[in-house]
């Protein structure tokens, strides 16, 4: 059963206006649980939309996505939230962490609305950190982190509250070869975990991983298995 | 369970994030104290003035020449004395002495010491007055700002009137009146009754006006046209128009305060505005990575109203608390000469405290409501935005 | 965190607290005294407000407003206080 199935997706830009731009084309695809897939191309071939789209970060111009048997597509927002909060984790090619908090902040953010007690949060805090190697930094504020340190901080925020899919966009942009192998030893962790992952890059090195299940390749918002 | 995690997120974004709150804080509690601090210097003052003016005379009558005052007749006392209805008719002899040189006046009230009433309340106010020594020479009481004045221009213990006749009048300086009653007695001279007479260039049968009661209200009318009768040359103040005339005067100077309060809190929510809609790129990039990790426009919303209500509440409980420590505890060192003047005796009042609960309540509405819509209208336009053009 | 908030929030509270409790019992009765019994003795309580009233006899105004001369200083409260 698949986990996640896109039917007949695009996405155009500014529609309706003189500049709009097509940034997905009639995108069909099925991803099974606890697979690895890579999505390869070029800047601008439409891979971070596609993650966006997948999660629910955006909606799509037409067509249908269904994760883990819910039709997000359509979400108002209260329900894309908690789509969000409990089946997606987003590790984003800046990062994107809250830069006046510490480490341990960032990391429960996203459990702070989840109705669990403060110790099983920071039970769950500690565990995510430990799994990024990022736990000797939590009381560290984000700003004075380093591109890698942050980047490992980033993983433990999107794991903390244990979601089935993992979507990296870009995450070995702004990191040099160390942490690049460093953070592919954490996916191939994850991968054994069961995760379901998706990372949109251009980086070739991703693509002879041994623990990847298949690699798409999108070009000009099309894609070819 | 689930408040006490977004308490703790709450305090820690508060905390981490004060130097952008810290310049909102202090703003506000300028704000609020100047404001609170002329509302509890006017309040003060009404409730006082309120409360003595209980006791006093329901009617004062003066006669007029040409449409001004001018010296009544001692004899006009027994013509009122013989209206029904009135009660405690009583000569007042006063008036404003100016001190040439330093162009400086003094109020002088003559009273009638050898009246056992006034006698047993003058005891009350000076403590251990004698009488006799006080009614044997020309003597005189007086108030704060006076001794100070005679003092610093080596009045020490005697001081010469010259009278309207051209003659020198040296009068002693008894004793000075409480400090506790310096709202009404600042630049007050008390003393025997023909001696102000004589300083103010009245004959022994003026007076400067004749104050009385009438106990029962439903009367004052037909008092007041009994008198125009009587009399053809006669003004009547009653109590009413004077409490009415305070009345105003407070209005008008907490008007003028409040128009500038005004302009000051449009101006100050327009930069309030103006500053978080610049902070757009922080502001934006922050909500957008909360939504992106989960939140739902609601959670943020929450969030930002609660960061900022806390600053709401901080600031106003500040603002008031100094305010009220500035005027009833230092008695309000610049402002109170805004509402008593600096032009002629300088004077220091003890305010009685008065917390108007009514006004601080609107002052609270005033504030924290343009305070919250200049703040959570930004965050929530931000918030409606798609989080991945929020990240942007 | 959470506790620096909760100190902040009790030295609040306990400013809060003293202004009333000095409000509620401050013994405001001997100033109150002092000033009827003076408005009792007077027959009178007009407030001693600071305020230079009408002089004729000064023909040279100190100071004054060089856009305006013809404008009374703020200390001059006459019109409110003229009999």
């Amino acid at each position: 059963m698949s986990i996640i199935v896109i039917e007949n997706v695009s996405k155009v830009y500014h529609e309706g206006t003189s500049h709009a731009f097509e940034a997905l084309k009639s995108i069909n695809l099925k991803i099974e649980k606890s697979q690895t897939v890579i999505l390869s191309g070029v800047s601008g071939s439409g891979k971070s939309t596609l993650l966006s789209l997948i999660a629910a970060l955006d909606k799509p111009s037409t067509g249908k996505i269904i994760v883990a048997g819910e039709a997000i597509s359509k979400l108002p927002d209260l329900h894309a939230s908690k789509y969000r909060a409990k089946t997606i984790g987003v590790i984003f090619q800046h990062f994107n962490l809250l830069e006046s908090l510490s480490v341990e902040e960032n990391v429960m953010a996203p459990l702070i609305h989840s109705r669990l007690s403060m110790t099983d949060i920071k039970e769950k805090v500690q565990h995510s950190m430990k799994l990024a190697s990022i736990e000797h930094k939590a009381t560290q504020e984000v700003k004075a982190l380093s591109g890698g340190e942050k980047q490992r901080c980033a993983i433990a925020r999107a794991l903390v509250h244990d979601p089935e899919i993992m979507l990296c966009d870009e995450p070995t942009a702004n990191l040099d070869k160390t942490n690049t192998l460093k953070f592919i030893e954490i996916l191939r962790t994850l991968h054994s975990m069961g995760k379901t992952i998706i990372v949109a890059t251009h980086d070739p090195l991703f693509e002879s991983l041994d623990f990847v299940t298949h690699v798409i390749h999108m070009e000009d918002g099309k894609c070819d298995e | 369970m689930q408040n006490s995690t977004f308490l703790y997120f709450l305090t820690r974004l508060l905390f981490k994030q004060k130097s952008k709150h810290i310049g909102a804080v202090l703003i506000s509690i300028l704000i609020i104290f100047l404001l609170s601090a002329v509302l509890f210097i006017s309040t003060s003052l009404q409730s006082t003035l309120m409360q003595t003016l209980k006791n006093q005379a329901d009617f004062t009558v003066t006669r007029l020449k040409a449409g001004y005052p001018t010296q009544t007749p001692l004899e006009w006392i027994d013509k009122i004395s013989e209206l029904n209805g009135v009660s405690a008719v009583a000569p007042r002899v006063y008036g404003q002495y100016f001190f040439t040189p330093r162009e400086k006046s003094f109020l002088i009230i003559g009273v009638d010491f050898f009246e056992e009433q006034n006698a047993q309340i003058l005891k009350e106010i000076i403590g251990n007055l004698e009488l006799k020594p006080f009614l044997s020479e020309d003597s005189m009481l007086v108030g704060e700002g006076v001794k100070i004045f005679l003092n610093a221009h080596y009045f020490k213990k005697y001081f010469t009137f010259k009278t309207p006749q051209g003659k020198f009048k040296k009068v002693h300086i008894h004793k000075m009146l409480a400090q506790e009653s310096n709202l009404i007695a600042n630049d007050m001279i008390l003393m025997p009754l023909k001696l102000a007479q004589e300083i103010l260039g009245m004959e022994e049968e003026e007076i400067t006006d004749i104050a009385f009661n009438v106990p029962n209200d439903a009367e004052w009318d037909n008092i007041i046209s009994k008198l125009h009768l009587m009399f053809y040359d006669v003004r009547v103040v009653e109590k009413r128009e004077v409490q009415k005339a305070y009345e105003n005067l407070y209005n008008y100077k907490g008007g003028l305060f409040l128009v500038l309060y005004l302009i000051t809190i449009v101006t100050f929510m327009l930069i309030l505005y103006q500053r978080y809609t610049m902070v757009y790129s922080t502001e934006r990039k922050e909500i957008g990575i909360l939504r992106a990790i989960g939140w739902s426009i609601n959670d943020v919303l929450k969030l930002k109203f609660y960061e900022n209500i806390v600053i709401v509440v901080v600031s106003f409980v500040l603002g008031v608390v100094l305010a009220y420590g500035y005027v009833f505890i230092l008695d309000a060192p610049l402002l109170s000469q805004i509402f008593l003047g600096a032009a002629n005796l300088e004077n220091s009042v003890v305010f009685i405290p008065s917390i108007p609960f009514g006004l601080l309540g609107s002052i609270f509405l005033f504030y924290a409501v343009p305070f919250l819509a200049a703040v959570l209208i930004p965050a929530w336009k931000i918030a409606v935005t798609s989080p991945k053009e929020a990240m942007l | 965190m959470v506790q620096a908030f909760f100190t902040a929030a009790v030295l609040l509270i306990i400013s809060i607290g003293a202004m009333f409790g000095h409000y509620l019992y401050k013994d405001t009765q001997l100033l109150q005294d002092h000033i009827q019994k003076i408005t009792i003795l007077t027959k009178g309580s007009t407030l001693s407000f600071s305020t230079a009233y009408y002089e004729p006899r000064i023909a040279i105004q100190t100071s004054s407003n060089p856009a305006y001369p013809q404008m009374q200083t703020i200390n001059r409260m006459d019109f409110i206080y003229a009999k």
